[in-house]
């Protein structure tokens, strides 16, 4: 047997003989295929044609008989914004093709529609069962990279806790460093608290170079408010990811094994948390998983204060309370969980 | 080792330590006084590193209890403890300088760092990546840092394996040195270290004491007729139930 022989079967026992190497090389593929199979085998996540309906405080029966009649389509998805101006938003992106706003008297409704969905628009006021006016917005569009970018901006945040604060970690265990610092005086806390800094600083500088690229080259919108939001939620979704990390990481001796770990749960988080298609175009237990997911929330907020135009905090707040929730679940995990030394 | 509660350092009292069906240590008790040098010695798997790790304070034994300086080690006294690891702390880029700052910041010691840079000769070193030090000058500095806080009690696994014989020279007068204030609790496989650094030494074997004392009170234990002028080499071998062929071939295990 010549040297290529053996090598190759040591190093194919050596894969096969690690139960999480052979999971994650052989298995995971198969799940993917099977999840995304099973979710998507009947049809594609954009193929269904959303509707805004404005629903202000006061009741529209106009507008109500509407949405009644748009969700007896399947093809047709109804959401209902609070503001004219977020429905707006949402027609700007692409992720409504017509707004449906109520007048005065509450005997009509008006149908916005953006250029490129005239004909879409003519075919709704053919259905729907109150007399309707149609205007077309010529308003800027945003282009799909809009859509992703408030993903793009969750996934930074997301990798970068999971791996940037789960990996050193299982590498200053294996270095003895952990053991090291346990041999000191030196708290818990103030060890967790320094590194939760350290990646903290770094996505702050991360999230901050994403919004000025964005705005620079894509000419995404963005104020002084805006910004300041997003720095928010980065910040509480870092705080959520950096404490999921370390848990992961308190609990894991081996990188090879955290590294498959953390793969296996950054999948989900990235499929089904809005980075790149509407959750409700999945089935239901999905959009509901998805939904309660930290990022998915991180995603829908930065796209509301993005995109929608969303500034004022009592919209926020459900979001940010949510994910401080998070963060504060995991951190309790990771100082419950973390041992300077076994 | 006659009772003097006053300088009693460590007391250890039918230790015992399990890791589901192995048994890493049983029964083992010692009382150590200070100051001096005091080596751990055995072969592989010993229990020494296990019974480090618990009065490091690091591993809670299975049964058994243990005193420092004449009290219970709950809670742990950290600030008059000082460790040397086997291997030590590598973060990749952090230079001496850094390593020395974290350390002295941690124990709350001003000046540490110059304090350090200064004892382990290293103040030209200052901004060298400790990954990038010789094997002395990572051993000087390890040392020197452990100390930083002034502890009464050093404990140091394998403080010169790997290096060579100048710098285990050098190693060996720098720890001469602490001894003179303190009590420094060492493991070691260097039998010839343990002949000229250490006063006292226990002899541990499959996680038993198999003796402890003085080198002196050690060696003369040593049966005439296995004895051959080596000192503590003679007391390794007959404790440690290692037989040396007439010769001066080491011969089979027989543990």
């Amino acid at each position: 047997m010549n040297a290529f022989l053996v090598l190759l079967r040591i190093r194919l026992l050596d894969v096969l003989r690690s139960r999480s190497s052979t999971g994650f090389v052989l298995l995971f593929p198969v799940v993917l295929l099977g999840v995304l199979g099973l979710v998507f085998m009947h049809g594609h996540p954009f193929e269904r044609r959303y509707v805004a309906i404005v629903m202000t405080d006061q009741t529209n029966e106009a507008l109500e008989s509407c949405a009644s009649k748009l969700e007896s389509f399947d093809e047709v998805r109804v959401s209902r914004e609070r503001t004219e101006a977020e429905a707006m938003g949402k027609l700007r992106s692409r992720m409504t093709s017509a707004v449906l706003v109520g007048t005065p008297e509450g005997n009509k409704v008006t149908l916005r529609i953006g250029e490129r969905d005239q004909i879409f628009g003519s075919g709704l006021t053919t259905i729907l069962p109150t007399a309707s006016t149609v205007e077309v917005v010529k308003a800027p569009r945003f282009g799909y990279v809009h859509y992703l970018f408030p993903g793009i901006l969750a996934f930074s945040v997301l990798t970068a806790g999971l791996f940037g604060m789960g990996y050193p970690m299982v590498l200053f265990r294996q270095s003895l460093f952990l053991k090291k610092l346990a041999t000191t005086p030196l708290p818990k806390h103030t060890f967790i608290a320094a590194n939760v800094a350290t990646r903290a600083i770094l996505v702050l500088i991360q999230v901050v170079l994403l919004l000025l690229i964005a705005r620079g080259a894509f000419g995404m919108p963005l104020t002084m408010t805006s910004f300041l939001w997003i720095i928010l939620i980065s910040m509480l979704g870092v705080f959520v990811f950096l404490g999921a990390g370390f848990a992961i990481a308190s609990q894991i001796k081996n990188p090879e094994l955290l590294v498959d770990i953390i793969s296996a749960v950054n999948f989900p988080l990235i499929f089904f948390s809005e980075i790149f298609f509407p959750l409700d175009g999945l089935p239901k237990p999905l959009a509901a998983f998805g939904s309660i997911l930290p990022s998915t929330e991180m995603v829908r907020m930065s796209r509301s204060v993005l995109l929608y135009g969303v500034q004022d905090f009592s919209s926020l707040a459900g979001g940010l309370g949510l994910l401080g929730g998070w963060a504060i679940a995991m951190f309790a995990i990771s100082l419950v969980t973390f041992k300077w030394h076994e | 080792m006659a009772p003097a509660a006053a300088r009693e350092i460590i007391h250890v009292e039918a230790i015992g330590k399990r890791f589901g069906e192995t048994t890493a240590l049983e029964d083992v008790s010692f009382t150590i006084e200070g100051p001096g040098i005091v080596g751990v010695l055995g072969p592989n798997g010993a229990g020494k590193t296990t019974l480090l790790d618990i009065l490091e304070g690091l591993s809670s034994p299975t049964t058994g209890t243990y005193r420092l300086f004449g009290q219970a080690a709950h809670p742990y006294p950290r600030r008059r403890v000082g460790v040397v690891m086997q291997k030590e702390a590598h973060l990749e880029r952090i230079t001496v300088r850094e390593y020395a700052e974290l350390f002295s910041v941690i124990f709350g010691v001003s000046h540490g760092p110059e304090k350090i840079l200064e004892s382990a000769r290293l103040t030209h070193r200052a901004r060298t990546p400790v990954t990038r030090l010789s094997g002395g000058e990572a051993a000087r500095l390890y040392i020197t840092t452990a100390v930083v806080h002034e502890p009464d009690l050093v404990f140091l696994d394998e403080p010169t394996a790997h290096l060579d014989p100048d710098n285990k020279r050098i190693i060996g007068e720098v720890l001469r040195d602490l001894a003179k204030e303190r009590t420094l609790f060492l493991t070691t496989h260097d039998l010839y270290e343990a002949e000229v650094l250490c006063d006292k030494l226990l002899f541990l074997v499959g996680g038993k004491l198999r003796a402890s004392g003085t080198k002196a009170e050690l060696v003369a234990s040593v049966p005439d007729d296995k004895r051959h002028g080596i000192g503590v080499e003679d007391a390794f071998f007959h404790f440690c139930s290692i037989r040396i062929e007439r010769g001066g071939n080491i011969g089979e295990r027989t543990l």
